[in-house]
């Protein structure tokens, strides 16, 4: 493998990682997709509970693993120079992939503990998306502060200050301050949920979806040819669109923890206009696509790319767009119609365009621009991939109806109210139905990995570049 | 001056609006130092709003302030009932000191059974099965109202034998795999008789926050006076 | 309460959903200089526009909301004919 920079190198260990976790995800997810239909599976062994925080904190952790990834790909040629700091960086990735594995190892054997701090601090913190314990909150900072530093030294040392990478510093400030929000205890609910907000939702939307700009902006810099200037130009453009929308757009959360009742006009309005950026991305990433008629050096990382912002789109802006308005959240608030929301949204928005990135860099390293990477096996996952995720997703919206229309509109939500209606034929198929798509998107794994082993390095299977320019 | 939400969401667009072509005035709008612009004014005007939001909401949720109860609640009855002018559902408080497992806890003692119940709730997960305030997973019911759910009187109070609501949700909650019901089961979290009571406790207190009447359409509880 | 709760969910999302596939299909539409996609798409962009009167009947709205989900509609429906003039008149560097 030829790569130019110790920090490149670096970035690929990070996505091996992630793909590795993305592995986990699958497989606690099909693990609790199948409980729905048999919940005596693994009952006191492997709880729900256990399982879905496993299948969720995996999800968490190699998004962000990939991200990096792509920092520390796209840093040094960027900067023009090798990372400051890149043995320090290098130790970070350690640090991490041992945490990791630690915090892992005892959710699986441990699992829960006494209602004491010490559980808070070494065992489970008990909030969604953030149940990693405190000593490993403290690792994750210690981590992405060592980012930073990469990222903020390598900047100053080389003096090349590129828009990017203002909005890359910026936000990863933002990214990171945040988690912050999320490390503390307090007996008030409400204001636990208050913060723990300011963590998921200013993370998935605001600065990750930055993050992702600035990375698919390089991504089609590179990718495509398009020029530097224009790239910054949309990404502003994207950066003023996503925090006018998104930032207040956090209300839609505050409508029912307990909070005063004005965030229901504010969090409702911002959030029912969060879809409008969403929809000229989709434009632009048609109009970009078509421009060049599809033609690429990576065909892979360009049809995960486009998937990026068709599935941003489709996940975030219309299942989001659906549910948002108080009026109707009001019934809709904690069903399947959240998941069904969120399984689209994360895949659309987060999971393509890391496999965009790993395609890339995959080019990058094995064709050196020479041949047009290609193959018949990404082709296979990724139909895979996306059939299972629009398989789910309407499965779960089914449910999520059915739940919204007869749990909460007509039969009073109460626990009995509950069970009747989970126990409902629209539901019960519905959970068979998500796990048999479940199955069809776990399908994609076996290809992805095979295609991420073997893409790119018989040359005798790929079009040589002018080739593919002469038919135009 | 009473500002309500319609008046801070266009007071926010118009100034972001505003201040950015005031700023940007000059640079051609195809240009990426145009767009500069907004992308730096946006994010400080709604993140401005936002910590003044944070600010008035984190003073309103206050434990005792009023949307979000105090600890001695745990004493009183708890009701949830529909408001005709508000148009939706909203806990109400009785008057009557009737205690909870059979005494009537001070201040600080109710103060710690919160904490000790919040640590409950975090120490054993329950946010990966339940949802509480609607947050959470979707494999067990929503927890927001337990404490008013009918289920306890109807059923599970007969089912363990026990003479109080609290008493049956305390017994059941130390071993609800012993008391199925429905075929997907609550295991074993271990909990000890202090756990428990303090997590009823906490069920109860959480009972009585003002959810802008979440969940909807829940039957009515009002308290005996 | 059922009915009305569930024909709200499915004009949302139908709403943003032929939003959407106007968009694509105006913009493949345009840049691909066929009329007869750019047509069609249109259509969905007028369905669209229905799905966001027909949510004004909801009860579950009042006048502010009512105004929101026009106006939105209304957007939705010149957003993709607007972002592609703009993205058109982006000056590319060559």
């Amino acid at each position: 493998m030829k790569v130019q920079y110790e920090s490149q190198r670096l970035a690929i260990w990070y996505f091996i990682v992630a793909i590795a976790l993305l592995g986990a995800q699958l497989l606690f997810g099909l693990i609790i997709a199948y409980q729905y239909l048999n919940p005596d599976f693994l009952f006191g062994k492997l709880n729900f509970m256990t399982s879905r925080m496993l299948h969720i904190n995996a999800m968490v952790v190699w998004l962000l693993m990939g991200f990096i990834g792509g920092i520390y790909w796209f840093l040094p040629i960027e900067t023009e120079r090798e990372v400051v700091g890149i043995k320090l960086a290098k130790f970070g990735f350690w640090a991490l992939v041992i945490a990791v594995t630690i915090v892992v190892l005892v959710y699986l054997l441990k699992q829960i503990g006494s209602a004491d701090l010490f559980t808070i601090w070494f065992i489970t913190e008990g909030r969604e998306y953030i149940e990693a314990p405190r000593w490993a909150d403290i690792g994750i900072v210690a981590v992405a502060l060592i980012v930073a530093y990469n990222v903020i030294a390598t900047v100053l040392k080389s003096k090349k200050v590129t828009g990017m990478l203002i909005v890359l510093m910026i936000d990863l400030g933002f990214l990171f301050g945040l988690y912050l929000a999320g490390m503390f205890f307090t007996p008030n609910i409400t204001v636990d949920q208050y913060f723990w907000w300011w963590v998921v939702h200013l993370w998935v939307e605001a600065t990750w979806e930055v993050l992702v700009g600035v990375l698919m902006g390089w991504l089609l810099m590179h990718l495509l040819g398009t020029p530097r200037k224009i790239i910054e130009a949309w990404l502003y453009l994207e950066v003023a669109l996503v925090t006018a929308t998104g930032v207040l757009g956090l209300g839609h959360h505050y409508f029912w923890i307990g909070t005063p009742e004005y965030w229901l006009g504010i969090g409702g309005f911002f959030s029912a206009i969060e879809p409008l950026p969403l929809v000229a991305m989709v434009i632009h990433a048609i109009y970009d696509a078509g421009m060049h008629k599809l033609r690429t050096v990576n065909k892979p990382a360009l049809f995960w790319a486009l998937t990026q912002a068709l599935g941003n789109f489709f996940g975030a802006g219309v299942w989001g767009f659906m549910h948002t308005l108080p009026q109707i959240n009001l019934f809709s608030h904690g069903t399947q119609i959240t998941p069904a929301h969120g399984h689209l949204a994360f895949f659309g928005a987060y999971m393509a365009i890391n496999l965009a990135l790993l395609y890339f860099i995959l080019g990058q390293v094995r064709t050196e621009n020479k041949y047009i990477l290609d193959s018949k096996a990404w082709k296979v996952s990724f139909l895979l991939f996306v059939f299972g995720m629009l398989g789910m997703t309407a499965a779960l919206t089914v449910a999520g109806f059915a739940q919204t229309m007869l749990e909460r509109a007509t039969y009073g939500s109460t626990w009995e109210a509950y069970n009747l209606v989970q126990s409902h034929p629209w539901l019960s198929q519905a959970y068979k139905w998500r796990f048999f798509f479940g199955i069809i998107f776990a399908l994609g794994y076996p290809f992805l990995i095979y295609d991420l082993l073997k893409i790119g390095k018989n040359p005798t299977l790929l079009k040589p570049v002018e080739e593919e320019l002469k038919e135009g | 001056m009473k500002v309500g939400w319609l008046e801070v969401v266009i007071a926010t667009v118009f100034i972001t609006v505003l201040l950015s072509l005031i700023l940007a005035r000059g640079r051609s709008w195809l240009d990426a130092s145009f767009w500069k612009i907004p992308a730096i004014i946006s994010p400080i005007v709604m993140g401005a709003t936002l910590v003044v939001l944070t600010i008035d909401s984190l003073s309103k949720v206050a434990i005792g302030k009023g949307r979000v109860p105090s600890p001695t609640v745990i004493n009183k009855e708890i009701g949830y009932v529909y408001v005709e002018e508000r148009q939706r559902m909203e806990p109400v408080v009785g008057n009557k000191e009737v205690g909870l497992f059979g005494r009537v806890w001070s201040e600080p003692e109710a103060k710690e059974l919160i904490k000790k119940g919040k640590l409950v709730i975090q120490s054993r997960n329950c946010m990966d099965c339940h949802t509480l305030l609607g947050n959470g997973a979707y494999y067990a019911p929503d927890l927001t109202k337990a404490w008013l759910d009918p289920r306890w009187e109807n059923l599970i109070k007969d089912l363990v034998n026990a003479q109080s609501k609290e008493e049956a949700m305390k017994v059941w909650l130390m071993n609800p795999d012993k008391y199925p019901t429905s075929s997907r089961k609550m295991p074993n979290l271990k909990l000890t008789e202090e756990e428990a009571r303090a997590l009823v406790a906490y069920l109860k207190w959480m009972s009585a926050i003002n959810t802008n009447g979440f969940p909807p359409n829940f039957p009515e509880v009002k308290p005996t006076n | 309460m059922a009915q009305e709760v569930f024909y709200f969910l499915l004009l949302s999302f139908f709403m943003v959903l032929f939003a959407g596939a106007y968009g694509v299909g105006y913009t493949l539409g345009s840049i691909k200089g066929l009329p007869g996609v750019k047509f069609l798409s249109l259509l969905l962009g007028g369905l669209e526009v229905f799905c966001a009167i027909l949510l004004l009947f909801s009860n579950l709205l009042s006048i502010p909301w009512k105004a929101l989900i026009l106006t939105c509609g209304f957007i939705y429906f010149f957003l993709p004919m607007w972002w592609v003039r703009f993205i058109k008149k982006f000056p590319s560097a060559d």
